[in-house]
């Protein structure tokens, strides 16, 4: 045999692929002979010759987009105890432990470490517009065009259409705050260039400020081709101050409205809700809230010759009118109208939280099959924020505890913790005392629970959690850690 | 001590274990806690049953040892003790080892602190009857009629893999791939059969490895696999024309068994001492329902042989316990055994010295490029042609994609990556890195970068 040059060893490479029985592999040729075994030996020759083979590189390598990533890498600490929380089988990235990291990240301008992301796959997913350029990147499927990143207060009119829709909504919203006409004009320019989800998002923004002036805009999207736009602006539409549409929903629903007199020292007005006879049960809130939704609260108590504060209290034994006018005080921004109607009904503050916070985005993702997002329509300052919460939550009047999924849409609308004073009110309640103490706690509920309160009331929060059973108070302990390490200097 | 918290939480196997030691921090749970000094420490756990559950550690390399039946490895009696010890509020008694400790160490592989085997006591010596020379003549016959009937039944083995691999070439490597499982799984039980189990289970593992690849490589991967499977045949029946390592190297192939025992008492076995760092720990699960446990260790003093792999099989039966006793970033002293081969690489630790550490500035230091530690592999690979997965150490290397796969490239050569969990290696620059070259793919473990060390998740 001559020694193995390429040509013999493609020669038998090839015959052994195409099979001795065909004729292919050519012994005689190979090794001058065609004695039994050859072929074995031509294998092994082949076969092993191929293993020294290195491999070609491909003719053109992608090119290497470095992410500039502004934000410092989370400490040696927070890593740790970030994998243990957030990575693993069953670990939630929309649980309150993780959004409140997520929030934490944000505030403190900080981003996982990148060799981290691939195990927290799940987590920087679902909140990657909050952890900065590197995990907006890695969160980015392939062949995608990367979004820019900015933190949220960077965002302006200059750059807000390359950054993610979520970000392009919050910057719309606070926008809308300041000058409405501004981001009216804003929206209406990009629209035609959106896609649905998008759109969606962008006109939900405008929810607040409502005027005649987004009159034309609004009528504009009666042909829109997503189903959830029309419906929106057809909302918007309504609810514009003296529209005809908003004239006519308030027709209807105050036609379902019966007010009438009680009480025999001090006559007062009470109203009730008739709802359709087709609605019944726990639909007649949903009824409810979803007629008044697009009402204003001064044009429903005008309509009965009330003010608001008389119309809210002459609801207070209606539940289904109670919740839609809480509901309603809570998108205007009235904590002083929501306390009140909280304190008359302290359990319903997760029906009203839900519908008020998170229900345009809750019935797209159902609808659309979005994802769920961190962000709310509601574009309230951070102390408005907090006085809706503390108005909202009155955990000193709670029989029973709340499910942790209740506290997601006031994770939501805060953006962070709890602020102190709820917190602390929270923390002296007899609830959160019967809670510790039970034999076997809602562990998902003192993770959640955990992770809402806020820097300086952690200390208290983990000593009481020393009398929780080890097992249940785990989670907690480890959320607090992670924050701990994430808030330290 | 060098049992911490965090290594406790390393060691383990889930968020429940710990959850579950949590609740036995009470002293009152353990009516015995003690410790001899050198680094083991044992206790008893009072259980739901009658006895309490006995349990040890090793505080060097947190071994542990429990009488419960958990399947979970540390048990949460383990993780407890442990977790007691770290904590430094509860003390421990001083005391000698009793028999379970000793034993239990006496079991333990490469345990430096392991007690040398008692001797039989005088008056057990005089007691023993002396051995029958024929009883012993005849054990020896009939051990050796077993060794020849296993040697006729391997040979006819690789005669029956010879004609396979003959009918494989008949009809064309070409349409293989398709009906390897089948084809695979069939010929692998009749090696079972014929006592050839080391060649068997790289044939039955074969599909799985062919199936990972690109459709366009499974002829030339079935082929260069059918050419090691011919070579190991070859080798064994010719092993008195080869050098001794290389023999040895080919019976190991074909599955004769070499016991731990039977490797230590080698003197030829090579032995390499020196600290350890451990690279990488790979799992991988066998047709055959057992877990293989793949320890990578490159030595830090940069003696020969520079690489050893500790491999062990725990049954999948076990739970998603993996059982590792060593994580990767840790480093240890200590003694390696290697088991014969012309390119030593499998070892096991003959004696561990002094407690494995984590000292984040110990870092892998390779000493070739891309280049000169693919030159090392060939060279590994003429020595011995059925080398499986080899170790490579290099720097200067860096990662770049190509559409969806990633390239370890180094000037004109480039390594295509098993998988893209070292994507966020992309564009970070050149590094030090040590993975698996298995001449299709390279599998990084470990990285040494600006931004830190990565490991292979």
């Amino acid at each position: 045999m001559t020694a193995l040059n390429p040509k013999w060893l493609d020669a038998a490479a090839a015959g052994l692929v195409a099979g001795r029985a065909r004729g292919a592999l050519p012994l005689e040729e190979l090794f001058g002979s065609a004695a039994e075994g050859l072929a074995l030996d031509a294998l092994a020759l082949a076969g092993q010759a191929r293993r020294f083979m290195r491999p070609a590189p491909p003719a053109s390598f992608d090119a290497t987009v470095a992410v500039e990533d502004g934000r410092a890498i989370v400490s040696n600490e927070a890593r740790g105890l970030m994998l243990r929380l957030l990575s693993g089988k069953g670990a939630d990235p929309q649980e309150a432990p993780a959004r409140a990291v997520a929030f934490a990240l944000q505030a403190k301008k900080l981003r996982p470490h990148p060799f981290d992301l691939p195990r927290l796959d799940a987590f920087a997913r679902a909140h990657a517009d909050l952890l900065g350029a590197a995990a907006l990147a890695f969160a980015t499927p392939r062949g995608e065009e990367a979004r820019s990143f900015f933190e949220a207060d960077a965002v302006d009119e200059s750059n807000w259409r390359t950054v993610a829709p979520s970000q392009q909504a919050g910057f719309i919203a606070r926008l809308r705050a300041r000058e409405p006409e501004k981001a009216r004009e804003l929206v209406v320019a990009a629209f035609p260039s959106c896609k649905a989800e998008a759109r969606a998002r962008l006109l939900e923004a405008l929810a607040a400020g409502l005027s005649e002036a987004d009159k034309p805009f609004l009528e504009s999207l009666a042909g829109d081709r997503a189903p959830k736009v029309k419906e929106l602006a057809t909302r918007l539409l309504a609810a514009l101050p003296g529209s005809e549409a908003g004239q006519k929903l308030l027709a209807d629903f105050a036609s379902r409205v019966k007010i009438s007199k009680a009480g025999l020292l001090s006559r007062r007005s009470v109203v009730k809700l008739e709802p359709p006879a087709n609605v019944a049960g726990a639909y007649v809130d949903l009824w409810a809230a979803t007629a008044t939704s697009p009402l204003p609260l001064d044009g429903l108590a005008a309509h009965f010759s009330l003010s608001v504060e008389a119309l809210c209290s002459a609801a207070q034994e209606d539940e289904a009118l109670s919740k839609a006018f809480a509901i309603c005080a809570l998108r205007e921004g009235r904590a002083e109208l929501l306390a009140s109607s909280m304190r008359a009904a302290p359990g319903a503050w997760i029906f009203v939280a839900q519908q008020a916070i998170e229900r345009g985005y809750e019935q797209a993702a159902r609808q659309f099959n979005w994802p769920i997002h961190t962000e709310t329509a509601l574009a309230f300052e951070p102390a408005e924020a907090a006085a809706l919460c503390a108005a909202l939550l009155q955990p000193e009047l709670w029989d029973e505890a709340p499910h942790a999924h209740a506290f997601r849409p006031i994770q939501t609308l805060l953006g962070g913790p709890l602020p102190p004073s709820v917190a602390g009110r929270l923390l002296g309640s007899k609830f959160w005392r019967a809670l510790v103490a039970g034999e076997e706690p809602d562990a998902a509920l003192l993770a959640c629970l955990s992770a809402l309160t806020p820097k300086e009331l952690r200390s208290r929060m983990r000593a009481d959690l020393a009398n929780a059973p080890a097992a249940q108070a785990a989670r907690a302990l480890l959320a607090l850690d992670c924050l701990d390490s994430l808030d330290a200097p | 001590m060098t049992l911490t918290l965090a290594k406790i939480e390393d060691l383990a196997p889930d968020q429940a274990a710990l959850d579950a030691a949590r609740k036995l921090l009470k002293p009152a749970t353990w009516p015995l806690l003690a410790m001899d000094g050198a680094g083991f420490l044992w206790g008893e756990c009072q259980g739901s049953g009658a006895s309490p559950y006995r349990v040890i550690v090793c505080e060097d390399d947190g071994g542990a040892k429990c009488s419960c039946p958990s399947r979970k490895f540390p048990c949460k009696h383990g993780l407890a003790l442990m977790w007691l010890r770290a904590d430094g509020k509860t003390s421990f008694v001083t005391a000698p080892r009793p028999d379970f400790v000793e034993e239990w160490i006496g079991r333990r592989r490469g345990s430096a602190a392991a007690p040398p085997k008692e001797k039989p006591r005088a008056s057990m010596e005089a007691e023993a009857p002396p051995p029958d020379p024929k009883d012993e003549a005849k054990a020896e016959a009939a051990r050796a009629r077993n060794r020849a009937a296993r040697e006729a039944s391997v040979r006819a083995g690789l005669d029956e893999l010879d004609q396979w691999l003959a009918d494989q070439i008949d009809i064309g490597l070409a349409g293989f791939p398709a009906a390897a499982a089948q084809k695979c799984e069939k010929f692998a039980r009749r090696l079972v059969d014929a006592k050839a189990g080391g060649l068997a289970a790289r044939i039955e593992a074969f599909p799985a490895a062919m199936l990972a690849l690109p459709e366009a490589e499974r002829a030339g991967f079935a082929l260069e696999a059918m050419a090691q499977w011919r070579l190991i045949a070859q080798a064994y029946r010719r092993a008195e024309k080869l050098p001794p390592l290389l023999a040895a190297d080919a019976r190991l192939a074909v599955g004769w068994p070499m016991t731990r025992e039977a490797l230590l008492a080698d003197p030829s076995a090579p032995r390499a001492k020196g600290r350890w760092f451990v690279a990488a720990t790979l799992a991988e699960t066998q047709p055959d329902r057992l877990r293989r446990l793949e320890t990578w260790l490159a030595r830090l003093d940069g003696g020969a042989p520079c690489f050893a792999v500790l491999i062990d099989f725990v049954p999948l039966a076990g739970g998603a316990n993996l059982g590792f006793a060593y994580a990767p970033g840790e480093s240890f002293e200590a003694e390696l055994a290697y088991y014969p081969s012309q390119a030593p690489l499998r070892a096991i630790v003959a004696a561990q010295n002094g407690a494995t550490t984590r000292d984040a500035s110990l870092r892998l230091a390779p000493r070739h490029d891309l280049c000169g530690a693919l030159d090392a592999y060939e060279e590994a690979l003429a020595r011995a042609p059925w080398l499986g997965a080899w170790p490579l150490a290099l720097e200067g290397a860096e990662l770049r994609g190509a559409g969806d796969a990633l390239w370890l490239c180094d000037g004109g050569t480039a390594l295509p990556l098993q998988g893209d969990a070292a994507a966020p290696l992309v564009g970070i620059g050149p590094l030090a890195m040590f993975g698996l070259w298995n001449g299709r793919r390279f599998t990084p473990a470990l990285a040494e970068t600006a931004l830190g060390r990565w490991v292979r998740p």
